[in-house]
Protein backbone atom coordinates (compact mmCIF):
# COMPACT_ATOMS: atom_id res chain seq x y z
CA UNK A 1 0.00 0.00 0.00
CA UNK A 2 1.82 3.13 -1.09
CA UNK A 3 1.69 5.79 1.62
CA UNK A 4 2.13 9.54 1.24
CA UNK A 5 3.27 11.23 4.43
CA UNK A 6 2.51 14.92 4.92
CA UNK A 7 4.89 16.27 7.55
CA UNK A 8 5.70 19.66 9.05
CA UNK A 9 9.27 18.51 9.76
CA UNK A 10 10.32 16.58 6.65
CA UNK A 11 13.85 16.08 7.94
CA UNK A 12 12.50 13.51 10.37
CA UNK A 13 10.83 11.14 7.88
CA UNK A 14 13.74 11.72 5.48
CA UNK A 15 16.18 10.60 8.13
CA UNK A 16 14.28 7.43 9.02
CA UNK A 17 13.67 6.30 5.46
CA UNK A 18 10.02 7.14 4.73
CA UNK A 19 9.72 6.76 0.94
CA UNK A 20 7.09 9.40 0.00
CA UNK A 21 7.10 12.70 1.86
CA UNK A 22 5.31 16.00 1.29
CA UNK A 23 5.91 19.14 3.32
CA UNK A 24 3.02 20.70 5.24
CA UNK A 25 2.76 24.30 6.39
CA UNK A 26 3.63 24.19 10.11
CA UNK A 27 3.43 21.96 13.17
CA UNK A 28 0.43 23.84 14.53
CA UNK A 29 -1.43 23.99 11.20
CA UNK A 30 -0.20 21.21 8.95
CA UNK A 31 -2.67 21.75 6.13
CA UNK A 32 -3.90 25.23 6.85
CA UNK A 33 -3.08 28.90 6.76
CA UNK A 34 -4.77 30.42 9.80
CA UNK A 35 -5.42 34.08 9.14
CA UNK A 36 -6.18 33.52 5.47
CA UNK A 37 -9.78 33.49 4.26
CA UNK A 38 -11.23 30.00 4.50
CA UNK A 39 -11.50 29.62 0.75
CA UNK A 40 -7.79 30.29 0.23
CA UNK A 41 -6.89 27.93 3.03
CA UNK A 42 -8.92 25.16 1.47
CA UNK A 43 -7.19 25.79 -1.86
CA UNK A 44 -3.81 25.53 -0.20
CA UNK A 45 -4.89 22.33 1.56
CA UNK A 46 -6.08 20.84 -1.68
CA UNK A 47 -2.79 21.66 -3.41
CA UNK A 48 -0.79 19.85 -0.73
CA UNK A 49 -3.14 16.84 -0.72
CA UNK A 50 -2.94 16.67 -4.52
CA UNK A 51 0.85 16.59 -4.26
CA UNK A 52 0.51 13.80 -1.72
CA UNK A 53 -1.76 11.84 -4.07
CA UNK A 54 0.71 12.38 -6.91
CA UNK A 55 3.43 10.62 -4.90
CA UNK A 56 1.26 7.49 -4.82
CA UNK A 57 1.53 7.06 -8.58
CA UNK A 58 5.26 7.89 -8.67
CA UNK A 59 8.05 5.37 -8.25
CA UNK A 60 10.63 6.34 -5.64
CA UNK A 61 14.05 5.06 -4.69
CA UNK A 62 14.84 5.87 -1.12
CA UNK A 63 13.30 8.64 0.97
CA UNK A 64 11.97 11.37 -1.33
CA UNK A 65 10.60 14.81 -0.49
CA UNK A 66 8.12 15.90 -3.16
CA UNK A 67 7.67 19.67 -3.59
CA UNK B 1 44.03 23.07 35.62
CA UNK B 2 44.05 26.69 34.54
CA UNK B 3 41.27 29.27 34.28
CA UNK B 4 37.68 28.01 34.16
CA UNK B 5 36.38 26.91 30.74
CA UNK B 6 34.05 29.49 29.22
CA UNK B 7 30.77 27.83 28.28
CA UNK B 8 28.03 29.20 26.03
CA UNK B 9 24.66 27.54 26.61
CA UNK B 10 21.76 27.28 24.15
CA UNK B 11 18.28 26.40 25.40
CA UNK B 12 14.60 26.77 24.57
CA UNK B 13 11.87 28.93 26.04
CA UNK B 14 10.68 26.30 28.50
CA UNK B 15 13.99 25.70 30.25
CA UNK B 16 14.72 29.42 30.29
CA UNK B 17 11.55 29.91 32.33
CA UNK B 18 9.54 31.79 29.68
CA UNK B 19 6.73 29.25 29.63
CA UNK B 20 5.71 26.30 27.51
CA UNK B 21 3.70 26.31 24.30
CA UNK B 22 2.57 29.90 24.89
CA UNK B 23 6.18 31.11 24.59
CA UNK B 24 7.12 28.80 21.75
CA UNK B 25 7.60 31.73 19.36
CA UNK B 26 9.94 33.72 21.60
CA UNK B 27 12.68 35.20 19.42
CA UNK B 28 16.38 34.82 20.21
CA UNK B 29 17.60 36.42 23.44
CA UNK B 30 21.21 36.59 24.48
CA UNK B 31 21.58 36.70 28.25
CA UNK B 32 24.77 37.04 30.30
CA UNK B 33 25.65 34.21 32.63
CA UNK B 34 23.84 30.99 33.43
CA UNK B 35 20.08 30.48 33.17
CA UNK B 36 17.96 27.58 34.47
CA UNK B 37 19.77 24.27 33.83
CA UNK B 38 22.93 26.29 33.10
CA UNK B 39 23.20 26.91 36.81
CA UNK B 40 23.15 23.17 37.44
CA UNK B 41 25.77 22.80 34.71
CA UNK B 42 28.04 25.29 36.49
CA UNK B 43 27.50 23.58 39.82
CA UNK B 44 28.35 20.20 38.29
CA UNK B 45 31.50 21.58 36.68
CA UNK B 46 32.63 23.28 39.89
CA UNK B 47 35.51 25.66 39.42
CA UNK B 48 36.37 24.13 36.06
CA UNK B 49 33.74 26.02 34.04
CA UNK B 50 31.64 29.19 33.94
CA UNK B 51 28.59 29.74 31.76
CA UNK B 52 29.40 33.16 30.34
CA UNK B 53 26.41 33.53 28.01
CA UNK B 54 23.03 31.87 27.50
CA UNK B 55 21.18 31.92 24.18
CA UNK B 56 17.43 31.38 24.45
CA UNK B 57 15.14 30.82 21.48
CA UNK B 58 11.58 29.54 21.33
CA UNK B 59 11.29 26.12 19.69
CA UNK B 60 8.76 27.41 17.19
CA UNK B 61 10.65 30.62 16.43
CA UNK B 62 13.92 28.84 15.68
CA UNK B 63 12.14 26.18 13.64
CA UNK B 64 10.43 28.85 11.52
CA UNK B 65 13.48 31.15 11.27
CA UNK B 66 16.16 28.48 11.05
CA UNK B 67 18.66 30.29 8.83
CA UNK B 68 18.23 33.72 10.37
CA UNK B 69 18.25 32.28 13.87
CA UNK B 70 21.35 30.13 13.54
CA UNK B 71 23.13 33.04 11.80
CA UNK B 72 22.34 35.29 14.77
CA UNK B 73 23.58 32.64 17.20
CA UNK B 74 26.81 32.12 15.26
CA UNK B 75 27.41 35.89 15.24
CA UNK B 76 26.73 36.21 18.95
CA UNK B 77 29.15 33.40 19.73
CA UNK B 78 31.80 34.69 17.34
CA UNK B 79 31.83 37.84 19.46
CA UNK B 80 31.74 35.97 22.79
CA UNK B 81 34.45 33.44 21.88
CA UNK B 82 33.51 30.67 24.36
CA UNK B 83 35.57 27.49 24.69
CA UNK B 84 32.60 25.18 24.21
CA UNK B 85 28.89 25.35 23.35
CA UNK B 86 26.40 23.29 25.34
CA UNK B 87 22.92 22.79 23.85
CA UNK B 88 19.89 21.43 25.72
CA UNK B 89 19.52 18.90 27.26
CA UNK B 90 16.50 18.30 25.01
CA UNK B 91 15.46 14.91 26.49
CA UNK B 92 12.81 13.48 24.15
CA UNK B 93 11.49 16.72 22.71
CA UNK B 94 11.93 16.26 18.96
CA UNK B 95 11.55 19.91 17.94
CA UNK B 96 13.98 21.07 20.66
CA UNK B 97 16.43 18.29 19.80
CA UNK B 98 16.37 19.21 16.13
CA UNK B 99 17.00 22.84 17.03
CA UNK B 100 19.93 21.84 19.26
CA UNK B 101 21.30 19.81 16.36
CA UNK B 102 20.84 22.68 13.93
CA UNK B 103 22.60 25.16 16.24
CA UNK B 104 25.37 22.68 17.06
CA UNK B 105 26.00 21.91 13.39
CA UNK B 106 26.29 25.59 12.49
CA UNK B 107 28.54 26.49 15.41
CA UNK B 108 30.81 23.47 15.00
CA UNK B 109 31.23 24.09 11.28
CA UNK B 110 31.48 27.87 11.22
CA UNK B 111 33.28 28.60 14.50
CA UNK B 112 35.11 25.27 14.93
CA UNK B 113 33.92 25.07 18.54
CA UNK B 114 33.31 21.79 20.32
CA UNK B 115 29.60 21.26 21.03
CA UNK B 116 28.12 19.09 23.78
CA UNK B 117 24.44 18.21 24.01
CA UNK B 118 22.11 15.82 25.81
CA UNK B 119 19.17 13.94 24.28
CA UNK B 120 17.12 10.81 24.68
CA UNK B 121 18.65 8.36 22.16
CA UNK B 122 15.46 8.19 20.04
CA UNK B 123 15.26 11.97 19.68
CA UNK B 124 15.43 12.83 15.95
CA UNK B 125 17.99 15.49 16.94
CA UNK B 126 20.46 12.66 17.50
CA UNK B 127 20.48 11.56 13.86
CA UNK B 128 20.58 15.19 12.76
CA UNK B 129 23.27 16.37 15.12
CA UNK B 130 25.52 13.59 16.33
CA UNK B 131 28.21 14.09 13.70
CA UNK B 132 29.03 17.56 15.01
CA UNK B 133 27.79 17.54 18.60
CA UNK B 134 28.85 15.13 21.31
CA UNK B 135 25.44 14.00 22.51
CA UNK B 136 25.19 12.57 26.00
CA UNK B 137 22.32 10.04 26.19
CA UNK B 138 19.65 11.09 28.67
CA UNK B 139 16.34 9.82 30.02
CA UNK B 140 13.07 10.90 28.43
CA UNK B 141 12.14 13.91 30.53
CA UNK B 142 13.44 16.64 32.80
CA UNK B 143 13.29 14.25 35.76
CA UNK B 144 16.54 12.92 34.32
CA UNK B 145 18.18 16.37 34.48
CA UNK B 146 20.78 15.77 37.22
CA UNK B 147 22.33 12.76 35.54
CA UNK B 148 22.22 14.45 32.12
CA UNK B 149 23.87 17.60 33.43
CA UNK B 150 26.59 15.63 35.21
CA UNK B 151 27.52 13.81 32.00
CA UNK B 152 27.35 16.97 29.89
CA UNK B 153 29.40 19.02 32.34
CA UNK B 154 32.21 16.47 32.48
CA UNK B 155 32.36 16.21 28.70
CA UNK B 156 32.15 19.99 28.22
CA UNK B 157 35.06 20.57 30.59
CA UNK B 158 37.11 17.94 28.80
CA UNK B 159 36.59 19.20 25.25
CA UNK B 160 36.38 22.87 26.26
CA UNK B 161 39.85 22.48 27.71
CA UNK B 162 41.13 21.33 24.34
CA UNK B 163 41.25 17.61 25.07
CA UNK B 164 39.91 15.01 22.65
CA UNK B 165 36.59 13.49 23.69
CA UNK B 166 37.79 9.91 23.85
CA UNK B 167 35.68 6.96 22.81
CA UNK B 168 31.87 7.14 23.18
CA UNK B 169 31.80 4.30 25.68
CA UNK B 170 34.43 5.83 27.88
CA UNK B 171 33.35 9.47 27.70
CA UNK B 172 29.60 8.80 27.82
CA UNK B 173 28.23 10.12 24.53
CA UNK B 174 26.31 8.54 21.65
CA UNK B 175 28.50 6.97 18.94
CA UNK B 176 28.94 9.20 15.91
CA UNK B 177 29.61 6.53 13.37
CA UNK B 178 33.20 7.65 13.11
CA UNK B 179 35.64 4.88 12.37
CA UNK B 180 39.15 5.27 13.68
CA UNK B 181 41.77 3.02 12.19
CA UNK B 182 43.57 0.96 14.78
CA UNK B 183 45.93 -1.95 14.41
CA UNK B 184 44.60 -5.17 15.90
CA UNK B 185 46.91 -7.83 17.21
CA UNK B 186 45.10 -10.56 15.29
CA UNK B 187 43.76 -10.50 11.75
CA UNK B 188 40.11 -10.21 10.74
CA UNK B 189 39.73 -13.92 10.00
CA UNK B 190 40.85 -14.87 13.51
CA UNK B 191 38.62 -12.25 15.12
CA UNK B 192 35.60 -13.32 13.06
CA UNK B 193 36.03 -16.98 13.95
CA UNK B 194 36.44 -16.11 17.60
CA UNK B 195 33.22 -14.07 17.44
CA UNK B 196 31.36 -16.96 15.79
CA UNK B 197 32.62 -19.50 18.31
CA UNK B 198 31.55 -17.26 21.21
CA UNK B 199 28.13 -16.75 19.67
CA UNK B 200 27.58 -20.47 19.06
CA UNK B 201 28.69 -21.25 22.59
CA UNK B 202 26.26 -18.68 23.99
CA UNK B 203 29.10 -16.57 25.40
CA UNK B 204 29.00 -12.76 25.21
CA UNK B 205 30.27 -11.36 21.92
CA UNK B 206 30.29 -7.93 20.28
CA UNK B 207 30.10 -6.97 16.65
CA UNK B 208 32.80 -4.69 15.30
CA UNK B 209 30.33 -3.07 12.93
CA UNK B 210 26.98 -2.23 14.55
CA UNK B 211 24.24 -1.80 11.96
CA UNK B 212 22.17 1.43 12.02
CA UNK B 213 19.05 1.32 14.15
CA UNK B 214 16.55 2.35 11.47
CA UNK B 215 16.04 -0.35 8.90
CA UNK B 216 15.38 0.83 5.35
CA UNK B 217 11.67 0.94 4.55
CA UNK B 218 11.16 -0.57 1.12
CA UNK B 219 8.87 1.66 -0.88
CA UNK B 220 5.58 0.22 -2.09
CA UNK B 221 5.21 0.15 -5.86
CA UNK B 222 3.37 3.15 -7.27
CA UNK B 223 -0.21 2.72 -8.48
CA UNK B 224 -0.99 3.27 -12.14
CA UNK B 225 -3.77 5.71 -11.30
CA UNK B 226 -5.99 6.62 -8.36
CA UNK B 227 -9.34 6.75 -10.12
CA UNK B 228 -10.46 3.40 -8.70
CA UNK B 229 -8.35 3.40 -5.56
CA UNK B 230 -9.82 3.46 -2.06
CA UNK B 231 -7.73 5.95 -0.10
CA UNK B 232 -7.35 5.57 3.66
CA UNK B 233 -6.68 8.56 5.93
CA UNK B 234 -4.32 8.08 8.86
CA UNK B 235 -3.04 10.71 11.25
CA UNK B 236 -0.54 10.89 14.10
CA UNK B 237 -1.81 14.37 14.89
CA UNK B 238 -3.98 13.20 17.75
CA UNK B 239 -7.34 14.09 16.16
CA UNK B 240 -10.14 12.20 17.89
CA UNK B 241 -13.93 12.45 18.24
CA UNK B 242 -14.87 15.20 20.71
CA UNK B 243 -14.58 13.89 24.23
CA UNK B 244 -11.79 11.46 23.29
CA UNK B 245 -14.05 8.47 24.04
CA UNK B 246 -11.23 5.94 24.14
CA UNK B 247 -8.91 8.19 26.11
CA UNK B 248 -6.07 8.16 23.63
CA UNK B 249 -3.11 9.67 25.44
CA UNK B 250 -1.66 13.04 24.44
CA UNK B 251 1.85 11.66 24.69
CA UNK B 252 3.33 8.17 24.42
CA UNK B 253 -0.01 6.87 23.22
CA UNK B 254 -0.66 3.22 24.02
CA UNK B 255 -3.32 2.80 21.36
CA UNK B 256 -4.45 3.72 17.88
CA UNK B 257 -8.12 3.79 16.91
CA UNK B 258 -10.34 3.71 13.88
CA UNK B 259 -13.38 5.99 13.85
CA UNK B 260 -16.18 6.18 11.27
CA UNK B 261 -16.26 9.24 9.04
CA UNK B 262 -19.12 7.94 6.90
CA UNK B 263 -21.22 10.72 5.42
CA UNK B 264 -18.96 13.50 6.68
CA UNK B 265 -18.18 16.14 4.08
CA UNK B 266 -15.49 17.70 6.27
CA UNK B 267 -13.86 17.44 9.69
CA UNK B 268 -15.84 19.85 11.81
CA UNK B 269 -14.82 21.37 15.13
CA UNK B 270 -18.10 20.11 16.54
CA UNK B 271 -17.17 16.51 15.92
CA UNK B 272 -13.39 16.39 16.42
CA UNK B 273 -10.75 17.70 18.75
CA UNK B 274 -6.98 17.64 18.93
CA UNK B 275 -5.48 15.92 21.95
CA UNK B 276 -1.84 15.92 20.82
CA UNK B 277 0.29 17.15 23.72
CA UNK B 278 3.30 18.19 21.66
CA UNK B 279 1.99 21.35 20.07
CA UNK B 280 -0.64 24.05 20.62
CA UNK B 281 -3.85 22.52 19.24
CA UNK B 282 -5.67 25.84 18.85
CA UNK B 283 -5.64 25.88 15.04
CA UNK B 284 -6.36 22.18 14.76
CA UNK B 285 -9.33 22.55 17.12
CA UNK B 286 -10.65 25.53 15.15
CA UNK B 287 -10.64 23.54 11.96
CA UNK B 288 -9.65 19.87 12.16
CA UNK B 289 -9.41 19.71 8.36
CA UNK B 290 -6.02 21.34 8.92
CA UNK B 291 -4.83 17.96 10.21
CA UNK B 292 -7.36 15.50 8.73
CA UNK B 293 -8.19 16.96 5.31
CA UNK B 294 -11.56 15.26 4.92
CA UNK B 295 -12.98 18.32 3.13
CA UNK B 296 -10.59 18.29 0.18
CA UNK B 297 -10.48 14.49 0.02
CA UNK B 298 -14.25 14.48 -0.39
CA UNK B 299 -13.96 17.06 -3.18
CA UNK B 300 -11.39 14.88 -4.89
CA UNK B 301 -13.58 11.82 -4.43
CA UNK B 302 -16.57 13.61 -5.96
CA UNK B 303 -14.47 14.69 -8.92
CA UNK B 304 -13.23 11.15 -9.50
CA UNK B 305 -9.57 11.97 -8.76
CA UNK B 306 -9.68 9.10 -6.26
CA UNK B 307 -11.99 6.09 -6.29
CA UNK B 308 -13.18 6.67 -2.74
CA UNK B 309 -12.20 8.03 0.65
CA UNK B 310 -12.57 5.02 2.92
CA UNK B 311 -15.20 5.99 5.55
CA UNK B 312 -12.80 5.55 8.49
CA UNK B 313 -10.20 7.70 10.19
CA UNK B 314 -7.21 5.89 11.64
CA UNK B 315 -5.67 7.96 14.38
CA UNK B 316 -3.20 8.11 17.23
CA UNK B 317 -0.90 10.62 18.90
CA UNK B 318 2.61 10.61 17.55
CA UNK B 319 4.24 12.44 20.46
CA UNK B 320 7.37 10.89 21.96
CA UNK B 321 6.07 7.48 21.08
CA UNK B 322 8.53 4.67 21.75
CA UNK B 323 9.88 3.35 18.47
CA UNK B 324 9.04 -0.29 19.03
CA UNK B 325 5.44 0.63 19.80
CA UNK B 326 5.28 2.86 16.72
CA UNK B 327 6.54 -0.04 14.62
CA UNK B 328 3.87 -2.33 16.05
CA UNK B 329 1.13 0.28 15.48
CA UNK B 330 2.27 0.60 11.87
CA UNK B 331 1.98 -3.13 11.30
CA UNK B 332 -1.41 -3.36 12.99
CA UNK B 333 -2.82 -0.34 11.16
CA UNK B 334 -1.53 -1.65 7.84
CA UNK B 335 -3.34 -4.96 8.42
CA UNK B 336 -6.53 -3.18 9.47
CA UNK B 337 -6.43 -0.85 6.46
CA UNK B 338 -5.77 -3.75 4.14
CA UNK B 339 -8.78 -5.60 5.50
CA UNK B 340 -10.85 -2.46 4.86
CA UNK B 341 -9.84 -2.47 1.22
CA UNK B 342 -7.50 0.50 1.43
CA UNK B 343 -5.27 0.69 -1.65
CA UNK B 344 -3.24 3.79 -0.76
CA UNK B 345 -2.72 5.90 2.35
CA UNK B 346 -2.47 9.58 3.15
CA UNK B 347 -0.70 9.99 6.49
CA UNK B 348 -0.70 13.39 8.16
CA UNK B 349 1.95 13.99 10.81
CA UNK B 350 2.44 17.21 12.70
Amino acid sequence: MPTAMISALPQIPLSVGVPRIVRGRAIVALLGEPGRPRGEERQYRRAVVETALRTLTTAVEGPTLFE
Amino acid sequence: MGAPIRVAHFMNQFFAGLGGQEAVNAPLEVRPGAVGPGKALEAAAGSHARVTVTLVAGDGWLNDHADEGTEAIVSALAAQRPDVLVTGPAFDSGVYGLNCARVGNAVATRLKLPVVSGMFPENPGVAAGRQRSLIVPTGRSAGAMPKAIAGMAALAVRVGGGDRPGSPEEAGYLPRGIRLNTVASRNGAERAVEMLVARLAGRPWATEIPLPAFEAVPSAAPLASLGTVRVGLLTTGGIVPRGNPDRIESRRATQWRRYPIEGLEEASAARFECIHGGFDGQYANEDPNRVIPIDVLRDLEREGAIGALVPSLWTTTGNAGPLDRARRFGEEIARDMSAAGVGAVVLTAT
